[in-house]
């Protein structure tokens, strides 16, 4: 009888240990699980389209169908509508500057229901592998401060023809948006004059960086060479926006914009630089 | 007392079984509807400094002598050739050489990499085109059905990445054999002079196809999958948002200069017979 029990407890012990392994997933234990990566908009046929934004704007929509993120500019090469980009001379500026834009980027990791990376941003001016000091590729500050945490928005929205839906298929892990705008409401983002430094004529590349830890710091040393440390915990210098800590785990992702700036004395070039005080 | 000793052994029983079944939550993630949890992304190499090299060492539960980074391949962004790429009556002798495209995706299935890898290279695509299929360009180099290799990137390198899951990378090389003659080498044809813009998407399920509609809503199967078109009819360059793909998108920039143009530094090679 004590075995048909024993028997009996066991069966329903184990039954009850039973865990279906279809929907779960062990994760690495590791402090970053999920990488940042910057979404674009994803190009979408013309029948996704009608399906995410009908013409009827009350008709029936299949947001399955519809994109991550709101139109905003495309990456690769930026030209103006008509004209060139022209390096102007100083104080002017280049008419032809370009509106505030977006860039969004997402990151899975998740702490309960809420968010757990914050994400970073830094603009770099036409970063060169094969450098000492990644840094002094920052650049367009004035429309983005080197380091600055992005603003979390939340996933989808109705907007009339431009219709967003958070993705299908994984947990919509939430956006982030990084929004370059001159501190002017009225002025764009004048690309050839305003980087901070003086660009000679010819191609450009802007490349927004992201990542999901605060920038690298290093540890500050005296000239014992011992590292500084302060009630016992270790001091840092100061960050280096670009690089991304990578040694705590840190990811990253890029976007790339690049133009061609013209030199206001080719004969070639069609410029429209402000006047001075203008 | 029967009763008592038959509550005991039933107690015990549940106990066991409660016991037996406290299952910790840490590291266990529920995916729900989830098919597709993890997203492709595209990589490459940065600058860091030195500071920063010596801190991923010491972070480093292996032999870790750099930050891990994959390795350096043609940038994304604005190409820079150390002499002008010309659109030539034959072949560009300034051509690039081959180059990789490394991306990753963390999506396992019993251990090894799950989801096949696909990219497209479209050029000049306007961004508000919705036939992104009528810019799908160099197939030559990039054929769109051809998933990237899974790569080994060895002992101490991006695949020992710190405080992260080990990156399941993959490659694709372009232009191993032939290099890379972006002004001539496009099987539609030679480029205008002018600047040209080259986006790559990759994805990592197969690329859309249009799905059948009834009376103007997408049908849907008895399983309540959605009914497409066949699979020699897909939108090339498109990612299949409504079958749970993910994407990342990248992209170079570059000039073509007139072969003809005697102030150019153009290197034309003879046409081929």
């Amino acid at each position: 009888m004590n075995a048909v029990r024993r028997g009996i407890g066991s069966v329903i012990a184990l039954a009850a240990c039973i865990l279906p392994d279809r929907d779960i997933r062990f994760e690495s234990g590791l402090e970053n699980e999920s990488a940042v990566r910057i979404v674009q908009r994803a190009p979408i046929t013309a029948q996704m389209d009608e399906l995410c934004n009908p013409e009827d704007p009350n008709g029936d929509f299949d947001d399955a169908f519809c994109p991550q993120v709101m139109r905003t500019r495309a990456s690769g090469l930026v030209r103006p509508a008509d004209g060139d980009f022209c390096v102007c001379p100083s104080p002017g500026g280049d008419r032809r500057a370009i509106t505030r834009f977006e860039i969004y980027a997402e990151d899975a990791d998740r702490e309960g229901d809420r968010a757990k990376d914050t994400l970073f941003g830094v603009a770099l001016l036409d970063p060169d592998l094969a450098v000492d000091y990644p840094w002094d590729a920052i650049a367009y500050d004035r429309y983005w401060e080197p380091g600055r945490a992005g603003e979390r928005i939340s996933d989808g929205n109705e907007a009339l023809n431009d219709r967003t839906a958070p993705p299908n298929g994984r947990d919509p892990g939430g956006l982030t948006v990084f929004q370059l705008a001159d501190p002017s409401p009225n002025r764009g983002l004048d690309l050839c004059n305003q980087a901070g430094r003086q660009l000679a004529p010819g191609m450009h590349t802007l490349r927004f960086m992201v990542t999901d830890r605060p920038f690298f710091r290093p540890p500050a040393f005296g000239n014992d060479g011992e590292a500084f440390e302060q009630d016992g915990d270790p001091v840092f210098g100061a960050e280096q926006p670009g690089v991304p800590d990578l040694a705590a785990g840190a990811t990253y992702a890029t976007i790339d914009y690049v133009y061609e700036c013209r030199d206001l004395t080719d004969v070639d070039a069609e410029c429209a630089c402000e006047e001075a005080g203008e | 007392m029967a009763w008592r000793s038959g509550h005991r052994i039933v107690s015990a029983v549940a106990a066991l079984g409660l016991g037996a079944c406290i299952v910790p939550d840490t590291n266990l993630k529920v995916q729900g509807d989830a098919v597709n949890p993890g997203t492709v992304r595209l990589l490459q190499s940065i600058a860091v400094t030195e500071e920063a090299d010596a801190a991923c060492k010491l972070a480093s539960v292996t032999e870790l002598t750099a930050c891990p980074l994959v390795p350096e391949t043609l940038p994304f962004g604005a190409i820079d050739p150390a002499a002008p790429l010309c659109v030539c009556p034959g072949k560009d002798g300034n051509a690039l050489s081959y180059f990789d495209i490394y991306v990753e995706d963390p999506d396992l299935d019993d251990g090894r990499p799950k989801d096949s890898i696909f990219g497209a290279l479209l050029l000049d695509m306007p961004a508000a085109t919705v036939d992104p299929e009528e810019y799908v360009a160099y197939t030559n180099l990039l054929p769109a059905t051809v998933p990237a290799a899974n790569v080994n990137l060895g002992f101490n390198s991006y695949s020992n990445a710190i405080e992260r899951p080990e990156p399941l990378v993959r490659r694709w090389t372009l232009g191993a054999e032939t290099g890379v003659d972006l002004c001539n080498g496009n099987p539609a044809g030679k480029l205008d002079p002018g600047l040209h813009s080259l986006r790559l998407v990759v994805t990592d399920r197969p690329w859309y196809r249009e799905v059948v509609l009834d009376e103007g809503q997408p049908e849907r199967n008895a399983d309540g999958e959605l009914v497409r078109v066949p699979i020699e009819m897909a939108s090339i360059g498109v990612p299949d948002l409504p079958g749970g793909a993910t994407y990342a998108i990248a992209d170079y920039v570059f000039r073509c200069v007139d072969g003809d143009d005697p102030d150019a530094s153009c290197n034309c090679l003879e046409e081929e017979a």
